[in-house]
């Protein structure tokens, strides 16, 4: 019976090398794909400052170039933003993507209000939090002004973030 | 691993341990000898979990439409850790099972595996390996490349051809009269589902049976070695000399022998051949290797439905004599090679078993080897023969060069610029650099060369003497047009064969051949001529700056001085370095405001504002004879919107020009 175990051996060997030269690439295979859908941020000129009314907020899409996986599309709409002048002149911009659970959050005039008509997340015209079940306020963007021929454009860092965490964590 | 009493658990409410037992622990009976023979079938098992996991991966990634498919195979390809190695493995292990079968089919048929009461164990196994078959035609167009999507036609073509039921068939499977989106997720659904499922269903069969027969034998070998049971096997009872062993671990360590053995020559080819081969490329090929990165992975160029990029039709190997044998018979026998023979061919195996009704035993047995080796060996030489003479046609190495050049162009720009959402073949067709040559070959190359070729590397033949010989161009070769070796060298000698040189012969060329640019070579050039090579270098030079081409190298302000004196015959100095008179000087035939600011324009002779600029060559090709250029002496045909359309116009002149997207870490 030596050799029956010897056998035996040889078969949880050489069934264990067929496995791995299956399971490795598979594995490698699978995970890579999850590398996709990573985007850098981009700065996005997006309306001059002198067109922006104090206190209302204005949603502007963002356009550009998107590749997925093998297709590279032409600039087409890939978000949108909201944003908003206070009386002193400062700008504040704000992703449009709920950070719930990544509907398209809209601005309700009459309540000064932010609201994702998805599951109800209400939010400050300065995104925080008010009702809802969303766990983080809306997502604060980056934004700066450039001076272009004397006049002054808003400029947006457009990122998408992590939804539905509390915590406002960058894609990539 | 899981504890004894949990085994014990599960295995009261399922059973799972009978279930193994039936199959692995089942007595093998097998011929002492033939231990290592019995291993074949298990290892196509195995390499059919090898297909069904790769395959489940692939289809994670892969797309059937023709605008995605050949743009995400490149994506398995490029971009997918491993993508390579699940693809390769997929592609080689499907062409080693189809060898392994054939193998198993010898072995099976020497060792009487067809006889009673085997017959329907030999049946399935036939069977299965024409799903295999199945399998590997309708994987290989999967990727919507020009050879998947040209051996298709064919195959599908063929289809066509069958008798009554041909058309109809055809278009079932095709997806209505043409070949689109239809056609690829039919194919999809043939290959992941439809072929797949009889596999599965054949196997089973065949599973039951070979299970079957081996409890029979096992028990029959029982009795006879039980002393308590009075059963004798006769002394030339085939279980006579049979020994049982149960299949686990005897037959199992063996089959995941052959089967490593199998996968490890599919591995070696694939890190041996990374990319597409190309070791027939004929060198020398400047034009196609130039600014080409060699093929990376294994993709042909996407399909082009229109067959605008050249690619020939080559089947797979396995088909390959059905392909020859078409050329040896007469047209309106094709249908009898392409859908009679396959069904005559499976005819033949299958009525082996019956073999040995008619010849006895011995006989029927040697004739059943006899027909499956020597068809073999029949199918290999046509094969083989098929394959030299493709190999040695004449262009063959160029072609072929060509395909994997297109094959490594659309790899790049797809890895470059991603692929557009119209799909893969605009990657091409866009492209100058793949599009250039075949709109030059097909519109320019009847007069115009290219280096001597046809813009594409091949040379336009004519028959003289009853023998090919290379086409005597009837005008200017245009490689390198508008650079200052060119216009220098033209400048030299416009009468070379290179340049006006076999104009003569076309109608009206003689005006040209022997006009005033020849007269003014002959006067003004060569050794008793007052222009010096540095004269003629600086006004090609000159000259040449006008085309703004990317390869252009500027000379200095001294040299450019020199050029506009040639140009204009203002200051000219001779080879003394003396101011003296030069009636010989371009302007006052050619318009150039850079050679002679104040000239009006108009001439006699072709403007040089902007020469072989893309504005002054599509202009130029549009119209020839227009007064700015030759005028009324024009002997070439214009090539108005209606016969070269502006896209080709446009990549032609690029072309020309030598401009389309290079990787930029050249330069």
């Amino acid at each position: 019976m030596r050799r029956r175990k010897f056998l035996k051996y040889c078969t949880s060997i050489l069934s264990s090398l067929y496995v791995t030269i299956l399971a490795v690439p598979a594995l490698g295979f699978l995970f890579s794909t999850l590398k996709r859908g990573k985007q850098k941020e981009n700065t996005y000129k997006l309306t001059k400052l002198n067109d922006l009314e104090a206190g209302v907020p204005q949603r502007f899409t963002i356009v550009d170039q998107r590749k997925d996986a093998w297709t590279k599309y032409p600039s087409g709409p890939i978000g949108s933003v909201w944003i908003s002048k206070a009386e002193n002149g400062t700008v504040t911009a704000f992703s449009s993507t709920c950070p719930h659970l990544g509907c398209v959050v809209d601005y309700i005039p009459s309540d000064e209000e932010y609201f994702c008509p998805c599951h109800a997340a209400t939010f400050q015209t300065d995104g925080a939090m008010v009702s809802g079940p969303q766990l983080r306020g809306m997502d604060n963007l980056k934004t700066s002004i450039d001076k272009i021929r004397g006049e002054e454009w808003v400029v947006v860092e457009y990122q998408k973030f992590e939804i539905g965490i509390s915590e406002k964590k960058s894609i990539g | 691993m899981l504890s004894e009493k949990t085994k014990q658990w599960i295995d009261e409410r399922t059973g799972y341990k009978n279930f193994l037992h039936a199959i692995f622990l089942l007595n093998f009976p097998t011929k002492r000898r033939s231990r290592w023979q019995n291993i074949w079938g298990g290892a196509l098992v195995l390499l059919m979990l090898v297909e069904i996991v790769t395959g489940t991966l692939l289809m994670t990634v892969y797309s059937p439409s023709e605008a995605a498919a050949w743009g995400s195979v490149h994506y398995i390809e490029t971009q997918v850790d491993l993508g390579w190695f699940v693809r390769g493995l997929h592609h080689y292990t499907a062409h080693m099972m189809i060898v392994a079968i054939v193998i198993h089919i010898f072995l099976v048929i020497i060792s009487a595996g067809y006889r009673k009461p085997k017959e329907f164990i030999y049946w399935t196994s036939l069977l299965i390996g024409g799903v295999i078959i199945g399998l590997t035609i309708t994987g290989n167009p999967l990727p919507w490349d020009q050879k998947g999507y040209w051996s298709y036609q064919i195959e599908t073509g063929i289809a066509g051809t069958m008798p009554v039921i041909g058309s109809s068939l055809r278009s079932v499977i095709v997806g209505g009269s043409e070949f689109g989106n239809l056609t690829l997720t039919r194919l999809y659904t043939i290959h992941v589902v439809v072929l797949p499922v009889i596999a599965i269903i054949l196997f089973i069969i065949h599973m039951a049976l070979v299970r079957r027969e081996r409890l029979r034998t096992t028990k029959i070998k029982e009795a006879s070695d039980d002393p308590d049971i009075d059963f004798e096997l006769d002394e030339d009872d085939p279980a006579k000399d049979e020994i049982t062993q149960p299949y686990w671990p005897y037959q199992t360590t063996r089959t995941l022998v052959l089967t490593l053995i199998l996968i490890g020559i599919i591995i070696v080819q694939m890190l041996v051949y990374p990319a597409l081969n190309n070791q027939n490329v004929a060198s020398g090929l400047a034009e196609w290797e130039m600014d080409l990165r060699p093929s990376e992975i294994k993709l042909e160029a996407p399909a082009v439905s229109d067959s605008s990029i050249p690619f020939i039709a080559r089947p797979e190997w396995f088909v390959r004599f059905l392909f020859e044998l078409r050329h040896l018979v007469p047209k309106e026998l094709e249908v009898l090679v392409t859908a009679v023979l396959p069904g005559v061919m499976l005819a033949i195996l299958i009525l082996v078993p019956f073999y040995e009704k008619v010849f006895g035993e011995k006989w029927g047995q040697r004739l059943a080897i006899t027909v499956y080796v020597g068809g073999l060996l029949i199918i290999s030489g046509i094969s083989w023969y098929g394959l030299k003479e493709e190999r040695s046609a004449p262009d063959y190495a160029l072609k072929r060069s060509q395909e994997i050049a297109y094959a490594a162009r659309a790899s790049w720009l797809a890895s470059e610029n991603g692929v557009p959402p119209e799909g893969p073949t605009s990657l091409l067709r866009n492209d100058p650099k793949s599009m250039g040559p075949l709109v030059f070959a097909r519109h320019c190359g009847i007069c115009h060369t290219w280096n001597g070729h046809d813009g594409t590397g091949l040379y336009i033949m004519e028959m003289k003497d009853g023998k090919k010989v290379k086409a005597t161009p009837s005008a200017s070769d245009l490689a390198e047009f508008a650079t200052t070796k060119w216009i220098a060298e033209f400048l030299m000698d416009p009468k070379a064969p290179k340049f006006f040189g076999h104009l003569g012969t076309t109608k009206g060329g003689d005006a040209i051949l022997h006009g005033d640019m020849s007269d003014w070579a002959d006067s003004y050039v060569g050794p008793e001529g007052v222009l010096t090579k540095a004269d003629i270098e600086a006004v090609a030079a000159l000259i040449a700056r006008e085309a703004k081409r990317r390869d252009y190298e500027p000379v200095s302000e001294a040299v450019l001085k020199r050029g506009v004196s040639v140009f204009s015959g203002i200051d000219f100095k001779d080879k003394a370095g003396k101011v003296v008179d030069f009636d010989g000087y371009c302007a006052q035939c050619h318009a150039m405001k850079a050679g002679d600011p104040e000239d009006e324009g108009g001439g006699a002779a072709p403007d040089l504002n902007g020469y072989g600029s893309e504005k002054w060559l599509s202009e130029f090709i549009r119209n020839p004879g227009a007064e700015k250029f030759y005028g009324e002496k024009n002997v070439m045909p214009s090539f108005e919107e209606s016969k070269l359309s502006k896209h080709d116009l446009h990549l032609l002149v690029k072309w020309m020009r030598g401009e389309w997207q290079r990787p930029t870490t050249d330069k």
